[in-house]
């Protein structure tokens, strides 16, 4: 008997797990493999709607699912907060106390943001990286008549790259179809001396911001956010006062994989290609938790999740491993609330953003709905 | 109007990088030749195009074009094949006969549901329901049922 064990209910666990299910469909039907996946919430929550939801666009039972309506139903769902991974037992121990054995192990439990390691930030800044974050602060912005707001990413790696831009582009266009544009001004903060992480991405999105008059600080390192005098403070020296502060936080892998010894700086050691956790080759990762060069985007765990799949399909049969992920990312940029466009890159090709188009915008909105058959492993 | 027989000669501009005209004699005589032989049509085909780019309609032609791109950026071979595979089995499903002669009586049936006794009336009594099994009709509709409730369930291992 093969037990494969996933750990995540996310779009990598939950896609991998369906792709399983069919792929070893003779397995399970003869009862030599077993699949578990193992989430800590019984419904799966599609984020990118955070975004949407922080201007009002879309409500939870657009971005909510049961995590069992969309599993096959040969996977078994067990709903239960992973604690320890031991993986000198191959076995994986859960809150309730209850352990399973694995022969081989997916590791898909995404990221969690750390808002608390930046002083501060907690009681100061608003986010739309969660659920209640992103519900906040659409009652903030509701509200907000003038003054400055400042998008600042302080945590990088963070998921969703591309999502403090479209945050910057969908405030503007949010303030001036309210008429209080003039009333607003928006500051666009970046750590580096660039816009974004990707050049060809930066390079980009820096004219973009320049036309709609988003003033731009880069090199911009938050060290601490003063709650009272509502101002951020750099490791550069420089100060910056806000009325409404949306900070992208700190990110990290769940506190799990670390007290299990399965990070390195944070985030599990995968191979670039195999997407094995390096040393270990009956276990692999995907999605937010790996530490490899490629966006924390839902699209890459995605991607990723049909080479996991195929490689353990290979084990099971007795066969070579020979699936390999190529970096391959897609991302939607809104840049307003009519017009996206989408970026598209590999390990060997940088991205080459299109013209900005409301059909681009039409198909993200779409996508937005069709997202349910992703996780099914339809398409 | 666009004029047909246009002065293709060969010539560069005085930079010698003149990007409208063609790079050789040869090409400029093809060309020549090619819009004496089809220079009405082309002129038809640039008044149509001329009058799409002032009515925007190619800016949105391209913009809808950009979907199809989309779509090759997005899809991986993975996507193309399990996508295939499904449309596929939803094709032989869909043409099986007994499917679509059941997707054929289907409406009318449950049209006839939707406005019969049932809805209108709420749920029958035992003793109404015993009446209908005196119709043929009715009989043939349950041992379909069971015809098919019998094959539902997989084999037992």
């Amino acid at each position: 008997m093969h037990d494969v064990v996933i750990v995540g209910g996310g779009v990598g666990g939950t896609v991998t797990a369906n792709l399983l299910a069919e792929e070893l469909a003779p397995e399970l039907a003869a009862g030599r493999v077993r699949l578990r996946l193992i989430t800590d919430r019984p419904e799966h929550v599609y984020k990118p709607a955070f975004l949407y939801r922080a201007f009002g666009r879309t409500s939870p039972a657009a971005y909510r699912r049961p995590q069992r309506e969309l599993l096959h139903p040969a996977v078994q769902l067990v709903v239960d907060p992973v604690r320890t991974v031991d993986v000198a037992q191959r076995r994986v121990t859960c809150a309730s106390g209850q352990s399973y054995i694995y022969t081989y192990l997916v590791l898909a439990p995404g990221a969690r943001v750390v808002p608390e390691r930046t002083p501060g930030l907690v009681e100061a800044g608003e986010q739309f990286y969660t659920e209640e974050g992103s519900a906040r602060l659409y009652r903030r912005l509701e509200r907000f008549e003038k003054g400055t707001v400042v998008v600042s990413v302080i945590g990088v790696p963070h998921m969703c790259p591309v999502a403090p831009l479209e945050m910057a582009f969908m405030l503007d266009a949010f303030f001036r179809e309210r008429g209080r544009r003039d009333q607003v001004e928006i500051v666009y903060t970046y750590p580096i001396n660039r816009v974004h992480s990707n050049p060809a991405i930066a390079e980009w999105a820096a004219p973009q911001l320049v036309q709609r008059g988003i003033r731009v600080e880069t090199f911009f390192n938050v060290e601490r956010i003063d709650p009272e005098q509502k101002t951020i403070a750099t490791l550069e020296g420089a100060e910056l006062a806000f009325d409404l502060l949306i900070g992208i936080p700190e990110h990290a892998a769940p506190a799990f994989l670390e007290e299990s010894g399965l990070t390195v700086d944070g985030w599990v050691p995968t191979d670039r290609h195999t997407l094995a956790v390096k040393g270990h080759d009956n276990a692999y990762a995907l999605g937010d938790v790996t530490d490899l060069p490629v966006s924390k985007a839902g699209s890459v765990a995605h991607y990723q999740a049909s080479t996991v799949a195929a490689n353990i399909a290979a084990h099971v049969r007795g066969l070579p491993a020979a699936a390999r992920y190529n970096g391959k990312t897609f991302c939607f940029i809104e840049t307003g609330t009519e017009r996206a466009t989408y970026v598209e890159f590999d390990y060997d090709h940088p991205p080459q953003p299109v013209r900005a188009s409301r059909w681009v915008h039409w198909a993200k909105l779409a996508y937005n709905q069709a997202y349910w058959l992703t996780a099914r492993g339809v398409v | 109007m666009f004029q047909p027989h246009g002065q293709l000669t060969g010539e560069t501009g005085a930079t010698g990088h003149d990007t409208c005209a063609p790079s050789s004699p040869a090409v400029a005589h093809v060309l020549n030749q090619f819009l004496n032989e089809q220079g009405e049509s082309v002129a038809r085909a640039l008044t149509t195009l001329s009058r799409m780019e002032q009515e925007g309609t190619l800016e949105e032609l391209a913009g809808a074009l950009t979907l199809l791109k989309l779509l090759k950026d997005a899809l991986t071979d993975d996507m193309v094949i399990g996508l295939a595979r499904r449309v596929e089995r939803l094709a032989a499903v869909a043409a099986d006969p007994a499917v679509s002669s059941l997707l054929e009586r289907l409406p009318g049936a449950l049209r006839a549901a939707e406005s019969g006794t049932v809805s209108q009336e709420g749920a029958p009594g035992l003793t109404a329901l015993w009446r209908q099994l005196g119709d043929p009709q009715v009989r043939r509709g349950l041992a379909y049922l069971l015809a098919v409730v019998k094959r539902l369930a997989p084999e037992a291992p």
